[in-house]
């Protein structure tokens, strides 16, 4: 709360604070521990610490008969302990700290659960999460040059060859973080984590920390090229989120993937150069995917650990509080009017519609759009409208605890009315837009196809899944191959020259020539000696005969 | 110097375990007192004096020998004075080397070095394996020593065999500077000669190995700076050589890490890849490696040791050390399992410990060097950090083998030895401009 009336404070006096502390200094660059506190840095902050002390509360309840929930709570806090490190500081060294602990510390949380799937599932994030530290790592070698590691102030730098490089590769760091598509295959698979950590992870903290940097960079990223390959990048990610979520059962899957699909419309706002739209939208993001995740988790305990959506329906009847937040979020999801984030959402629509973009863009983006109302209608109608199952009524408990009724309750009042407050306190330049009015109503209108087209071909979808080839359910489900790309691939082709090695070198060539060859040379060369020694008498008539030869040579 | 012989008399008497102990941490903090700021030189004499570079790597030689008082505890009624003794004359063997103007001194007391490790070795190792692993380690020792003795003497109307020599010398061939590297490039361990390390190692004790893996590969890399400071010109174009042997080595060696099933093989092997990146910074010859070199060395040294207290606290209860039977400690232990997760993420260079700002340095110079094989840079980081992930998962997660009949609390004891390895490595980096 003190960091968000700081925040109020600093937007006021348009003001920032810039605090170094140096660890040393060394062929003159400095090393430097960075505290940039700005308003965006604090309200982000803000954000986090509420969302947290909310999820921390939530997770006291829900993790109560965890054997290990101590050390839950721990891993937690030192998630966000990383999560504040990493936005504080705008200088590529400390902001290693907070980006390498949010990996590693995600890593410990998703194999909290100590199964086979959580297991894997931890390995595969940590290694794309490694991947961007050591992007990261890369880029601050390539900025030695400038004597300094601190970003916020390399537009200085612009003329500078290797900047192309060092931007190039902070941009891969942030996609790995925030999984777009070369990376996305962690995102889904670390659900294997308990809920309230993929609400922390999905809300604010892990793959937020990606946009945030990239909003911290942004203003020479408008001076690159490859801002068109983000945007494309960004619209594809987007298209296959919004796919893959409308063929997957798993619920925390599935939003998941919506989260995913989240992540890539706010990089498309950022290649639009709309920079603190971004944020809001990130920070309204954050609000009501936080929200949803804990609703869900709510849904999961009350279904004893199951996440298959099939099983689920009729909620609205067993759990209603819990069934209304859910509900909520998903409108907020799909920018209902006056819900968070229609300000940030609705606006952005009708920018994108506004500028000049071709037909490739504008159809990722509308048909991604559609895909977002799309699964949320579908995850609505089978927890909501679809009738009792045979398993939902043998496992609901109604189990809706005081902590997190609370809990929830706090973060969704917020939800619900901040997204107007935050508009009138951060917006106040206005922009004109200019819009036809079949582009205006055009959300309504795909509101209103998706409707129509989820209750006409929901049915239709089922059969086609088993009808179309296996490659082509694995090719949509399985998000485009890139979890075969990511694992079995490299598992696969590049592990095996290890154990070659192993047999080559280890106990091949070098045992056989340094070692057991040496020995054996040696040995051999003793042999040898002993013999000629033990056997004198042929050698001395050896001998004899050499000597007879030479002399017998030169005496002619 | 005074205070040490007079330590060391006292020391044949000593009969306590932990006094002795005491001694190595007093000395520690005698040695503290005399820190030499900002890599001035100190206490130069006729034949001895330091810098900054030996002042730290003897600082953690001490270190490391009191932490071994602490590691090996069962060792305690077996030949207790004997084991004294060895851990002075470690010491002693070390003050010399790394304090020694004169590579004849230094020399002699970097091949007597071997004698207490064979010793160590042969005594306290526990497998018939042993000769074998001892046998290599004094093959490979040995077998480059008199190619360089013979380099030395040949210079010595040149140098003076001053350690400290500041001009370069012009008229080196590729013998003299193949025969005066290879020497210390067998002892940090050059990939193709590291042979001797995984088995000295496997067959060693815990003080064994953590004193190897601790300072005993550290000489080398000190030997290795001295030597260019002579065949600087020669480096310059045979650099090379060694560079892409060391990079080879690196990708090579941590993709044989994930096949090893002995938890010391494994940290052996990732210690190899380490001291690889450490002879490179060394061979790029510029000031980013050299002190990129010093600190990774210096991370290494605890971080390792630490590693390898680890396997031996797990090899104390489960009476092995293989992965196989070392699963799932998470679940007995979850406070070891902390441990663990702390010194491996350290081996894989996270941001407070030492390991991180040592790699960084030494890919900067790298990079220095030669920026066009930055991917393959990347590609040995991801393999260093992934061996440290696989020991980490294989240890502490998946099935737990419970095959024994009772179950032994970690002590106290032991938590403070991984503590004393962790705080120094991960909170040095606050004063690091002693380093640089």
């Amino acid at each position: 709360m003190i960091f968000f009336i700081l925040g109020l404070l600093l937007i006021y006096f348009d003001k920032l604070y810039f605090v170094e502390y140096m660890f040393f200094f060394f062929n003159s660059c400095m090393v430097l521990y960075v505290l940039l506190i700005d308003w965006m840095s604090l309200m982000f902050i803000s954000f986090v610490f509420l969302i947290s002390s909310m999820i921390l509360l939530y997770s006291m309840e829900y993790m109560n008969y965890d054997f290990n929930s101590s050390r839950f709570l721990m891993l937690m806090n030192f998630f966000i302990m990383f999560m504040f490190f990493l936005i504080i500081s705008p200088n590529l060294i400390s902001i290693l700290l907070g980006w390498d602990g949010l990996g590693m510390v995600s890593f410990c949380l998703v194999v909290f659960y100590q199964n086979k799937k959580s297991y894997s599932s931890g390995l595969v994030t940590v290694i794309l999460n490694r991947l961007g530290d050591l992007f990261i790592i890369l880029s601050m070698i390539w900025m030695l040059n400038f004597g300094s590691w601190n970003f916020i102030l390399i537009d200085y730098y612009i003329n500078y060859n290797y900047l192309f490089f060092i931007i190039l590769l902070i941009m891969m760091a942030s996609l790995t973080k925030s999984a777009q598509i070369p990376f996305s295959s962690w995102l889904p698979l670390a659900m294997a984590a308990p809920t309230p950590v993929s609400s922390l992870v999905h809300s604010s903290t892990l793959v937020t920390a990606g946009i945030y940097l990239m909003i911290r960079l942004m203003k020479i990223f408008l001076k690159f090229s490859f801002l068109n390959y983000l945007l494309v990048i960004s619209c594809l990610t987007m298209f296959m989120a919004g796919l893959n979520a409308i063929f997957e059962f798993d619920l925390k899957k599935i939003i998941a993937f919506s989260t995913l699909s989240q992540m890539s419309f706010m990089f498309m706002i950022l290649c639009l150069g709309k920079i603190d739209m971004c944020f809001f939208y990130l920070l309204m993001h954050a609000l009501f995917k936080s929200m949803m995740f804990l609703s869900a988790g709510i849904l999961i305990l009350n279904m004893n650990n199951n996440q298959d959506i099939r099983k689920m329906g009729g909620l609205i009847d067993c759990l209603p509080f819990c069934g209304l937040i859910f509900m909520f979020t998903l409108m907020s999801l799909c920018g209902f009017p006056f819900f968070c984030s229609f300000y940030s959402k609705d606006l952005i629509f009708e920018y994108f519609l506004m500028m000049d973009l071709n037909f490739f863009f504008f159809f990722f983006f509308l048909f991604s759009f559609f895909l977002t109302f799309f699964y949320s209608i579908r995850v609505i109608y089978y927890l909501m409208m679809m009738n009792y199952s045979m398993y939902n009524y043998l496992m609901i408990i109604k189990f809706e605890s005081k902590f997190l009724i609370i809990s929830m309750l706090l973060i969704s009042l917020i939800m619900i009315f901040f997204g107007s407050f935050f508009m009138w306190l951060m917006f106040y330049k206005f922009d004109l837009i200019l819009l036809e009015f079949k582009f205006k109503i055009l959300s309504v209108l795909i509101l209103f196809f998706s409707i129509w087209f989820f209750f006409e071909f929901n049915n239709f979808l089922f059969s086609m899944k088993y009808l179309i080839s296996m490659f082509n359910i694995f090719f949509f489900s399985m998000m485009w191959n890139l979890l075969f790309l990511s694992i079995n691939f490299f598992l696969n082709n590049f592990l095996f020259i290890g154990f070659f090695s192993l047999k080559l070198f280890e106990t091949g060539w070098i045992e056989y020539n340094l070692n057991s060859g040496l020995i054996f040379f040696f040995k051999k060369m003793i042999f040898f000696i002993q013999n000629i020694f033990l056997n004198s008498y042929k050698v001395y008539i050896l001998l004899f005969f050499m000597w007879f030869l030479i002399i017998f040579f030169f005496n002619y | 110097m005074l205070i040490l012989f007079s330590m060391i008399f006292f020391s044949l008497n000593i009969k306590s375990w932990w006094l002795a102990q005491n001694f190595f941490f007093f000395f520690f903090f005698f040695m503290y007192f005399k820190i030499p700021m900002f890599n001035y030189f100190l206490n130069i004499s006729y034949l001895f004096g330091m810098d900054m570079f030996s002042y730290l790597m003897f600082m953690l030689g001490t270190w490391i020998i009191s932490l071994v008082y602490i590691s090996s505890l069962n060792l305690k009624n077996i030949y207790l004075n004997y084991f004294n003794f060895l851990m002075f004359i470690f010491l002693i063997i070390f003050y010399f080397c790394f304090f020694s103007n004169n590579f004849i001194m230094f020399y002699i007391f970097y091949e007597i070095n071997l004698i207490p490790v064979i010793i160590l070795i042969y005594g306290w190792g526990y497998q018939y394996e042993r000769f074998k692993a001892g046998f290599y380690l004094f093959i490979y020792m040995i077998f480059f020593s008199l190619p360089f003795f013979s380099c030395l003497l040949n210079l010595n109307n040149t140098v003076f065999l001053f350690m400290y020599y500041f001009d370069y010398l012009n008229n080196l061939n590729f013998y003299y500077y193949l025969f005066l590297m290879m020497i210390f490039l067998v002892k940090m361990p050059l990939f193709l000669f590291h042979i001797w390390l995984p088995k000295a190692h496997v067959e060693a004790p815990i003080c064994g190995s953590m004193i190897l893996a601790g300072i005993m590969l550290k000489l080398g890399g000190f030997g290795i700076y001295h030597i260019l400071m002579l065949v600087f010109k020669v480096n310059l174009n045979l650099n090379y050589f060694f560079i892409s042997l060391c990079l080879i080595g690196m990708m090579v060696l941590s993709l044989v890490c994930f096949f090893q099933s002995d938890l010391k093989i494994l940290i052996a092997y990732s210690s190899v890849v380490h001291m690889g990146l450490v002879i490179i910074g060394f061979l790029t010859l510029n000031n980013w490696g050299y002190f990129g070199s010093l600190i990774l060395m210096f991370g290494h040294g605890l971080c390792s040791s630490g590693l390898f207290c680890l396997s031996n606290i797990c090899y104390l209860r489960f009476k092995s050390r293989s992965l196989f039977l070392n699963k799932g400690l998470i679940n007995i232990y979850p406070f070891l399992s902390f441990w663990w997760f702390l010194l491996c993420s350290s081996n894989m260079s996270f941001p407070p410990s030492f390991n991180l700002f040592g790699e960084l340095f030494l890919l900067i110079s790298l990079m220095i060097w030669l920026d066009y094989f930055y991917l393959l840079y990347f590609l040995i980081m991801i393999l260093m950090f992934l061996y440290s992930l696989y020991l980490y998962l294989y240890t502490q997660y998946g099935k737990l083998f419970f095959n024994m009949n009772y179950l032994v609390y970690i002590n106290l004891t032991e938590y403070l030895l991984l503590f004393m390895h962790w705080v120094p490595l991960n909170l040095i980096f606050l004063i690091m401009e002693l380093f640089c």
